[in-house]
Parts: structure tokens; C-alpha cells; sequence
């Protein structure tokens, strides 16, 4: 039953071809409001279960969103799947693949347009977010000829315009350079605050505390291992180790009451020389 | 900034009912599901090649050699039996390389009868390949199509059908021996098999890269369809999917382009000067003097068996 649940995923198994598992018997479930960080190593399948619960593979077993089963045959029905759509936003690691139109304005406009939005309130709405994002002077540029990290500015614009209750970011920080990853991290803390349920998968465990109300460990076994706060997650190294997140130089910190975490690698004397 | 007023509201909803109807899947859905089992295929393909079995114990060398020389039998046999006996033997291979005899069947059989079946079907007739009379379809009419009068009789020949059947059955069994190669060899052990063999590694780097980047390409396509079904907020106006897919191939071609120049340039600052220097490490064992000698008695036995034919016309 939805109330304020958003996500519920029971015995999730995923394979892309017969014998080789990408998520093996996953059960979660996802709060209205909640920020989620799934927390693995590479090819642990983060991405394959983004990818579930942005409704574009299906998996076996059961997965629920705001009360709805979600199904290769539901999603066929243009209706359902354009309230889902609007529900649900999905920035993809890579910006390039899902940026399509002629110039960044038009992408921004897109998804009001698909909404059945007037084209003058499209265009307030993009230059709403190209504002607030601080892309304005992109807005005629090809997408194609922005750096990484305008080019995703430009996807996340775009999500955002159709007002998503639910963001879904595939490694969001990766290949940005540290202004525009403080950028990120700000704007996700802002949506947040903002009531957005916001579903991040990295391996990138520096991030974690800031991004994070609950974490999902991955392991290579492609289950999860473990749930919880940041705190409690990043405090344990023996799963960290197990989860292949950290190697055995690496030392997670928490500081006095406010639960405050930090990362970080100790050299060996020869390496300090 | 402050955030846009309307961006801070945010609604949490039911969906509504999805419809109970079955649609059947639009066609950039269709590329999307085939792009996904060409991807599980080739990973099949690649996990047949490391299972243990007959073919895939062989020598790469030896293995492509031998299989050259059956495809040489099949192209020079005139003779309906040996094809036959030498689809028997293929098949008996597969089903030794563990290759599921439907899998095999279908890989070969589906694409031979399709393509090569259809384009010899119309020579099976007397109208295309006059001969003994084997069905006759009829006789004795005088049919015409506007200005064009027919032929009195349209019959299946014998002549025909002879040949049209040799054509199928070679065109069957190459692609027998094409399967039997790819599904027991791993793609690079196959290239580096060539090189061996003296291609030279100008096309051995250019096969290898081809299998690399269409994968990778493939990756990417599926990635650009999902990015696009994600964002479909709403129903699509008219003509909506053809800018897409314009704007899919004009972003392929660009990043084709920038991926090219980026590995010419990551091949030569590592000293890429055209040859190849791949190492095939493999043994010759006794499989492989057996699986040589075998494919040379067959070639032998085929090139003996036509000589025959043509001097006593058998």
C-alpha cells in the first residue's frame, strides 16, 4: 500500500543474459522524501537497480512504485508510463546519452513540452532552471560542444524541469572538477530539502556523509549487504572491506556527537619520504 | 540562486491504473529489446567458446585451418550426399562442442533458408531451369497477363531442384562451419589465430577493433535509448521519434569520430606502427593431429569423389 512509500522491491533478481547475475534477490524499500545512497563496488550492480526503479528493465520478482506494480506490460501503456515519468527523473552517469536536441534551451524544454505544457510556459520553466543552475548564457549552444560538467548541469536541468518527486543520479560526482562537484552536492542537499526523494549510486565513499540519509551496501555478490545511516555504514570497515569499498590503508573517522565522518588514506613512512 | 518556486513543491502521488490492454512494443523498443540480446548473445557466444568441448580444445591454428578445408570440400562437391554427410559430421561437432542442436540448427538453417532458399526458389522451375518434369503445376494453359503471354507449362525440374538443393545445402554448411568456429572460439584467440596464419596485422588490429568498439557502441545505443524512454514525460507529437533518431545517428557519428581519433592517437603515442605483436600461446596435441587429419581425408575424399564423377560421369 502507498502511503510514503515510494519504492518496494521484493526478491528482485536480475540477469542480462542466463547465469550471469546483476542483482540477486534484492529486497528495499524507499521512503518518500529519503536520500538513498547505493554504496558498492564497480559492477556490483548500482546502476542495473537504478535502472529498475527508473522503470527501464524489469526484473524478476516484484517491484512496487507509489502503488503501483511497475511492468514491461504497464510501461507500455503511454499513460502510465508518462505519470511515472513525471514522477521519476533519472541523470544517467553519462550526460551525452540522454541529451538529444538541437540546443540546450530545447533540451530543457523538452519534458514540459511531452507534459502537454504551452510552449511560453516551457520556456519560463527552462529559463527558470537555466538560471538557477547557472547555465543562462548556454542556452543557444549545442549541447555537444559543452564541457563535462555543463553538459551535466544541462541533463540535470532537464530532469528537473518535469518537477520530479523522485531523482535518480548514476554516479553524479564522477569526472567533475571539485567547483562543479560542490555545485552537485549543493543542488542535491537544496532538492532534498525540498521534499525530492533522491536515489544515488557511487562508489566514491568521500561523498557519502553529504549525500546520504540511509546507505545500501552493494557487494561484488550483487546482493545487498547491509542498510543504514551513513554513520553506522562507513564506520564498518570490516564490511567496507568485504565490500570492496575500501583497501586496508584507508581509515574512516567519526567525529563527537554530531556523527561527522571523514575518509581518509594513511601512507607508510617509505611513501611520506 | 533561489530555487524556482514550482521546483520546491513536490507531490507525492498514486499512478494511475496502468491499462490492461496488450501494445505491442514501437520499433526504437523493438531496437532497444534487440540490442540487449545481441549484447546477451555475444556474451553466450563467448561463454560457448571457454566451455569444454571438442572444438574448443583445438588449436586455434590448426582448428581454422581444418575448418578452411571443409569449406573448401563444400564449395568444390558436386555431390548432394557428401553435403549431406558433411552436415552430419558438422552437426555431430556441435553437438561434441556442447552448441545445443536447436541453437545450431537455428543459427544455420534460419539464414540459409531465408536468404539463399528464397533467391533459389524461382530456379526450381522449368521457366528458369528447363529439365525432366518432377511436379507438374500446369499444363496446356494460355495465360496471359496483359501483353505478356505465359509459357504453356509450369513444372518443378529436376535439374532445378538438384540444383537448388546443392546451392542450400553448401550455403547451410558454410555457415555451419562460420558458427561452429565463432561459438568455439574466442573472438580474439580467433584474430590472433590469423595473424598466425600470416593476415597481416594492419586487418588483424582492424578486426579486433571492430569487435571492441561495436559492443562498446552497442552499450552506448542502448544508454541513448534509455536516456531518451526516461525522459517521455508525456505522449510524443508526430515526427517527435525521427528528430530523435536524427539527433541519435548525427551524436553517434560525432563521438564514432572523437573515439577513433582519441585511440589513433592512444595507439601511436604507444609506438603503433601498423604490425601486430599479439602472442597466441597453444600446443598441438593429439585432437588436433586427429581433427587435421580428419579434415584433409574429407577435402581428400571430396576432391577424389568429383574427380571420379567427372571421368566416369557417375
Amino acid at each position: 500500500m502507498f502511503e510514503s512509500m515510494v519504492f518496494d522491491l521484493r526478491d528482485v533478481h536480475y540477469n542480462y543474459r542466463p547465469g550471469e547475475a546483476s542483482l540477486v534477490n534484492i529486497n528495499l524499500q524507499i521512503m518518500a522524501g529519503e536520500r538513498v545512497v547505493l554504496l558498492g563496488p564497480n559492477g556490483c550492480g548500482k546502476s542495473t537497480l537504478q535502472k529498475v526503479l527508473a522503470g527501464l528493465i524489469f526484473p524478476q520478482g516484484e517491484v512496487r512504485a507509489f502503488g503501483s506494480a511497475i511492468t514491461a506490460h504497464g510501461m507500455r501503456d503511454k499513460d502510465f508510463a508518462a505519470a511515472f515519468r513525471r514522477k521519476v527523473g533519472f541523470v544517467f552517469q553519462n550526460a551525452d546519452v540522454q541529451i538529444f536536441c538541437a540546443s540546450v534551451l530545447d533540451e530543457i524544454m523538452f519534458g514540459p513540452l511531452s507534459m502537454g505544457m504551452s510552449v511560453a510556459e516551457a520556456r519560463d520553466r527552462a529559463e527558470d532552471l537555466l538560471e538557477h543552475v547557472g547555465i543562462t548564457a548556454l542556452a543557444d549552444r549545442l549541447p555537444h560542444h559543452l564541457s563535462g560538467g555543463e553538459k551535466k548541469k544541462v541533463a540535470i536541468a532537464a530532469v528537473l524541469a518535469v518537477n520530479p518527486a523522485v531523482l535518480i543520479l548514476d554516479e553524479p560526482t564522477n569526472g567533475l572538477d571539485p567547483r562543479t562537484q560542490r555545485w552537485m552536492l549543493d543542488t542535491l542537499a537544496e532538492l532534498s530539502a525540498a521534499g525530492k526523494t533522491i536515489i544515488t549510486a557511487t562508489h566514491q565513499l568521500d561523498i557519502v556523509p553529504e549525500l546520504a540519509g540511509k546507505v545500501v551496501v552493494m557487494g561484488e555478490s550483487h546482493t545487498i549487504l547491509a542498510e543504514g545511516g551513513p554513520t553506522k555504514v562507513l564506520g564498518d570497515r570490516e564490511l567496507l572491506l568485504a565490500a570492496n569499498l575500501i583497501d586496508e590503508r584507508y581509515h574512516v573517522h567519526i567525529h563527537g556527537g554530531d556523527g561527522h565522518v571523514h575518509i581518509h588514506q594513511h601512507l607508510s613512512e617509505g611513501e611520506r619520504k | 540562486m533561489n530555487m524556482p518556486v514550482w521546483l520546491e513543491k513536490t507531490e507525492y502521488s498514486l499512478l494511475p491504473q496502468a491499462a490492461t490492454r496488450r501494445r505491442r512494443a514501437d520499433y526504437l523498443e523493438k531496437t532497444l529489446a534487440d540490442v540487449q540480446k545481441t549484447m546477451a548473445e555475444e556474451l553466450d557466444y563467448t561463454a560457448s567458446a571457454v566451455r569444454p568441448g571438442l572444438l574448443q580444445q583445438l588449436n586455434p591454428r590448426v582448428k581454422l585451418v581444418g575448418m578452411a578445408f571443409v569449406l573448401l570440400a563444400v564449395a568444390l562437391t558436386g555431390s548432394l550426399t557428401v553435403l549431406v554427410i558433411i552436415h552430419g559430421l558438422l552437426l555431430l561437432a556441435a553437438l561434441s562442442s556442447r552448441i545445443g542442436w536447436k541453437a545450431y540448427l537455428l543459427r544455420t538453417w534460419l539464414p540459409a533458408v531465408l536468404f539463399t532458399g528464397l533467391t533459389m526458389l524461382p530456379g526450381i522451375f522449368n521457366w528458369f531451369t528447363p529439365g525432366q518434369p518432377l511436379v507438374i503445376i500446369y499444363q496446356g494453359l494460355n495465360w496471359h497477363v496483359g501483353p505478356v503471354t505465359l509459357p504453356a507449362e509450369l513444372t518443378i525440374t529436376m535439374q532445378g531442384l538438384t540444383v537448388a538443393t546443392l546451392v542450400l545445402l553448401r550455403s547451410a554448411a558454410s555457415l555451419g562451419v562460420a558458427v561452429l568456429l565463432v561459438k568455439t572460439t574466442r573472438w580474439p584467440v580467433l584474430t590472433k589465430a590469423l595473424a598466425g596464419l600470416g593476415l597481416p596485422g594492419l586487418f588483424v588490429t582492424v578486426l579486433d577493433l571492430t569487435y571492441r568498439y561495436l559492443f562498446l557502441f552497442l552499450l552506448l545505443l542502448s544508454e541513448y535509448l534509455w536516456g531518451r524512454q526516461s525522459r517521455l514525460a508525456g505522449r510524443e507529437r508526430t515526427g517527435a521519434k525521427w528528430e530523435w533518431i536524427g539527433g541519435a545517428v548525427a551524436g553517434f557519428l560525432r563521438l564514432a569520430g572523437e573515439y577513433s581519433r582519441e585511440i589513433t592517437a592512444s595507439m601511436q603515442a604507444r609506438g603503433y606502427n601498423g604490425s601486430n605483436h599479439q602472442v597466441l600461446v597453444s600446443r598441438i596435441g593429439m585432437a588436433d593431429i586427429w581433427f587435421f587429419a580428419l579434415t584433409v581425408l574429407l577435402l581428400a575424399a571430396t576432391l577424389g569423389g568429383t574427380q571420379l564423377v567427372r571421368i566416369h560421369g557417375v
